[in-house]
């Protein structure tokens, strides 16, 4: 496990294609936001959980759409697919690592989006970065599986956003709903159920691919 | 270690591709596999292997069956095929390490890399070498790998004569170690100098060339 989590990192380390293109597609996204909803504070404040997991969502999808299109050039995953390892521990590496870049990706989204738009709420940093990193994980868990699935297809790319969009819904609206409650300065006692929805669908997508890898890698 | 297939299919896209291959290869035999392209051949060593799934058929290597689930039975087959099967960002070094890691191997990875003659290129990311370095590699890790079973997909395939020279050694250690091996080539000559026997595949079908 930890020389297919180093292989990851280092290959991100070398091409640096996931970071950058998510800091920047983020920034970017952050910025239309910002210029196109011409709304009073409150409104904007109102809105404002929604349109970040939005954000968040889009720029998941580049990194998702790399994680193992990289493996099929060269044929590299030949090295680990007849390799003595589980398989499925390859697809948790990759969502490890994954949602490590994007958590990254994240500390330069989130401080323009609230800087752009304008947004000056106080709320438990503490609650915000659980909800984070479970909305974070769950996405890029659902993300890694679908991936995979279409790795051999033609049109992986658009395949990943038309499946990925509608089966993060609930993760979206799970996060959304968090995200508000931490907003308003809600003790977690009044939210915690959306936190849990978080935690499950992670968990559920992380096992399914974890037990579905060896058989979808296969050509 | 022994190979045997039985009645193995693989259909890619409704065509049939290896069509009910019987084949058994006892223990240290090198055998030659030839056909036109598109026959099947980088399929069958694929699926031997573990890389491609197969629609229905056996595959035992010794006493134990080739499956998904079968991971430790992996350590005793290693393909190298057209593609690199490396990745182009890495070093030859970080490529053989990471290989000699996923099969908890503890090998002098500097002194392989010095013999196959890539020592002044160990540092650079191999998305640089050319196809003759590229093949060398490949054949480093399957010296670095070492299983019982080895199948080699083309390996002439971009070799300059140093490589070539390499590679004749390898299959002459490996004889002496009683690895069994399969090599797909479209140089007859080389199969025949080589392999104890040549096998032709055609339309998905095999037979033993006489």
């Amino acid at each position: 496990m930890r020389s297919l989590i180093w292989k990851e990192i280092l290959s991100e380390l070398r091409t640096k294609q996931i970071i950058s293109t998510m800091v920047v597609f983020g920034l970017a996204i952050s910025l239309v936001f910002a210029l196109s909803f011409n709304l009073n504070k409150e409104l904007i404040e109102l809105i404002s959980p929604g349109l970040f997991w939005i954000a968040i969502l889009f720029c998941s999808t580049l990194g998702i759409n790399r994680v193992f299109s990289y493996e099929i050039e060269g044929d590299s995953y030949w090295t680990w697919i007849g390799a003595p390892i589980d398989r499925g521990l390859v697809f948790l590496s990759k969502v490890i690592v994954l949602v490590i870049i994007l958590l990254f990706s994240e500390i330069f989204i989130a401080i323009p989006f609230f800087i752009f738009l304008n947004i000056g709420i106080v709320f438990s940093v503490f609650h915000f970065i659980i909800t984070l990193i479970f909305g974070t994980c769950s996405i890029i868990s659902i993300g890694c599986l679908i991936s995979g699935l279409t790795l051999r297809s033609r049109i992986k790319g658009s395949l990943i956003s038309v499946l990925l969009f509608p089966l993060s819904t609930p993760v979206i609206i799970a996060a959304t709903k968090s995200t508000e409650f931490i907003f308003k300065q809600k003790p977690i006692s009044e939210w915690s159920f959306w936190l849990l929805i978080l935690i499950t669908i992670s968990t559920i997508f992380c096992l399914t691919g974890y037990l579905l890898f060896n058989y979808i890698i296969e050509e | 270690m022994n190979l045997k297939i039985i009645e193995l299919k693989k259909t890619f896209y409704k065509h049939l591709v290896l069509d009910s291959i019987n084949l058994e290869i006892k223990s240290g035999k090198t055998i030659g596999l030839i056909g036109p392209n598109g026959s099947g051949k980088t399929t069958l060593l694929k699926c031997i292997s573990g890389i491609s799934s197969i629609d229905s058929g056996i595959i035992k290597i010794g006493s134990d069956v080739v499956s998904s689930l079968n991971h430790n039975l992996r350590k005793k087959i290693y393909f190298i095929g057209h593609g690199n099967g490396m990745y182009s960002h890495f070093t030859a070094y970080e490529n053989l390490k990471f290989l000699a890691d996923i099969y908890k191997i503890k090998s002098n990875i500097d002194l392989i890399i010095e013999e196959i003659g890539l020592g002044k290129s160990a540092n650079k990311m191999i998305g640089f070498y050319s196809q003759g370095m590229l093949q060398k590699l490949k054949l480093a890790s399957c010296a670095l790998i070492s299983s019982e079973i080895i199948l080699l997909d083309e390996p002439l395939t971009g070799l300059d004569q140093d490589g070539k020279n390499y590679l004749f050694n390898l299959l002459k250690v490996w004889k002496n170690q009683k690895k069994t091996i399969m090599i797909s080539s479209h140089d007859i000559n080389f199969l025949e100098k080589h392999a104890n026997y040549t096998l032709k595949l055609d339309k998905g079908i095999i037979n033993r060339l006489d």
